[in-house]
């Protein structure tokens, strides 16, 4: 069953805002019965007052982020080369590929024909495929190579075609189906909204973002933006 | 006869979201009762201790190993623990499935207190039952393995209700013997009469 969008997000929200609210229901519960002991621990009960308040504040992000998610934001475009969206993106990334051992390679197109885009976004964009590949190559055992490689081309429809390829932990069928999903995350830190943004910066683009992947052989992501066209010099 | 103090039951929690385990362990905590606390069924796998009384509190939904995935392994490594499933959103399948395969609870985030705190104590007693009747057959086993074959023979012919005259008479032996052999029996499995004769047998699957 296909909920839409909006309809996964709810219920993404639904899911992650419970869990800090079950935390706060348990604390809140447990310091009254601290409460009523003889002489009350005050130290124990305003370090479970204190986590209450984390978790209250927790619960504020996660709304916070989705009214960030789903608030239209303005597109800024302007005229830009592909190939340089990139080269800024994983500079970004240089120190985390340094630090595992990351070898990155490209082939980029060099004749690419202008984009005209928000260059922020697609930077964005670029960054969540690399930062999940990362993920991805980080703990595979020492003796494995890490490759990550990164291609643009022009496809025959007029659309550059980016694509991010690893050879990490790869992803499992049933996995395969969640993590396009808002708050879809095997991360103990991560929030499961890279991709879902990702994509939906793309669609906005009239682009498409898709994947292939297998389970211990790797990752391949992909997507596409079309040329700029003459009719956006108009506007 | 030694007797040994039971062992104090304890609360595993299984849950990768660190603060639901912070805060249901300091919830079921000060009630006195101790829990012992797993970011994943793995983990919770490698410490499990078969001996000491337990009930679980599995969270439904975790990144590698599902807390139905758990239920299934252990089902298949013969761990007969009570399960509390505790879930973000009560999908219907989810618990269906989990009943099915013999779980006792399914509470749904957040919980109330009462309710988590009385399902605890009702998994315990039923953990605690299920060992006093796994002690008690061993028991029963145990003076089992204290019967000579003949006697064997013999008992397993009289908790099937044949009379003594008909035990003689399908082993062919006297009823002097047969009743000697009772005797032998009833001493030995410690039993009064022959209707918890009757009740041991069944306790071990012996009708
Ligand atoms: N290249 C990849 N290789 C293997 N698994 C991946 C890859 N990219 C994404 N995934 C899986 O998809 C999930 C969702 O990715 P997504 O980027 O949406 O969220 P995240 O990385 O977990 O968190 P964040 O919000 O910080 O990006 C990841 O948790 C991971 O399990
Ligand atoms: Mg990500």
């Amino acid at each position: 069953m296909r909920l839409g969008l909006m309809g996964e997000l709810a219920s993404g929200i639904a899911h992650e805002v419970n869990q800090p609210l079950t935390a706060i229901v348990n604390y809140t519960q447990a310091c009254l019965r601290f409460i009523q002991a003889e002489k009350p621990d005050l130290s124990k009960l305003s370090s479970i007052l204190q986590k209450t308040h984390d978790q209250a504040l927790k619960a504020g992000q996660i709304i916070h982020h989705m009214r960030e998610f789903v608030r239209s934001k303005k597109i800024h475009r302007s005229t830009a080369d592909m190939n340089a969206l990139i080269e800024n993106a994983v500079s970004l990334s240089v120190t985390d590929l340094k630090q595992y051992n990351i070898l990155l390679t490209f082939n980029l197109a060099d004749d690419l024909p202008a984009i005209y885009v928000d260059s922020v976004q697609i930077e964005q964009v670029i960054l969540n495929l690399v930062r999940n590949s990362i993920d991805a190559l980080k703990n595979l055992p020492h003796n494995k190579p890490r490759k990550l490689f990164i291609q643009t081309l022009l496809n025959d429809d007029h659309f550059i075609e980016v694509k991010v390829k690893d050879n990490g932990i790869g992803l499992g069928q049933s996995s395969q189906k969640k993590i396009l999903t808002p708050f879809y995350t095997t991360k103990s830190s991560g929030m499961g909204m890279g991709l879902s943004i990702s994509q939906s910066i793309i669609k906005s683009h009239d682009g498409a973002l898709y994947f292939a992947s297998k389970p211990g052989k790797g990752s391949t992501f992909y997507f596409t933006i079309p040329v700029r066209r003459k009719s956006d010099d108009a506007q | 006869m030694t007797h040994n103090k039971p062992a104090t039951p304890i609360v595993y929690l299984v849950d990768d979201e660190f603060a639901v385990r912070d805060s249901l362990t300091l919830l079921i905590e000060s009630t006195g009762q101790p829990v012992m606390s797993f970011e994943s069924a793995e983990a919770f796998l490698d410490h499990y201790n078969p001996e000491q009384p337990s009930c679980l509190l599995l969270d439904v939904r975790m990144p590698s190993m599902s807390g139905l995935d758990l239920q299934e392994e252990l089902i298949k490594r013969g761990i007969d623990i009570p399960i509390i499933f505790i879930s973000g959103h009560a999908d219907v399948p989810d618990s269906a499935k989990a009943f099915r395969a013999g779980a006792v609870d399914f509470l749904e985030k957040p919980f109330n207190e009462e309710i988590l705190l009385s399902r605890i104590e009702e998994a315990l007693s039923k953990d605690a039952q299920t060992r006093e009747q796994l002690r008690e057959k061993r028991k029963i086993l145990d003076r089992l393995d204290h019967l000579t074959a003949r006697e064997k023979e013999v008992l397993s012919l009289i908790v099937r209700s044949h009379s003594n005259k008909e035990a003689a008479r399908i082993l062919d032996i006297s009823n002097r013997t047969i009743d000697v052999h009772r005797a032998h029996i009833m001493e030995k499995m410690q039993a009064e009469n022959l209707a918890e004769l009757m009740v041991m047998a069944m306790q071990c699957d012996l009708l």
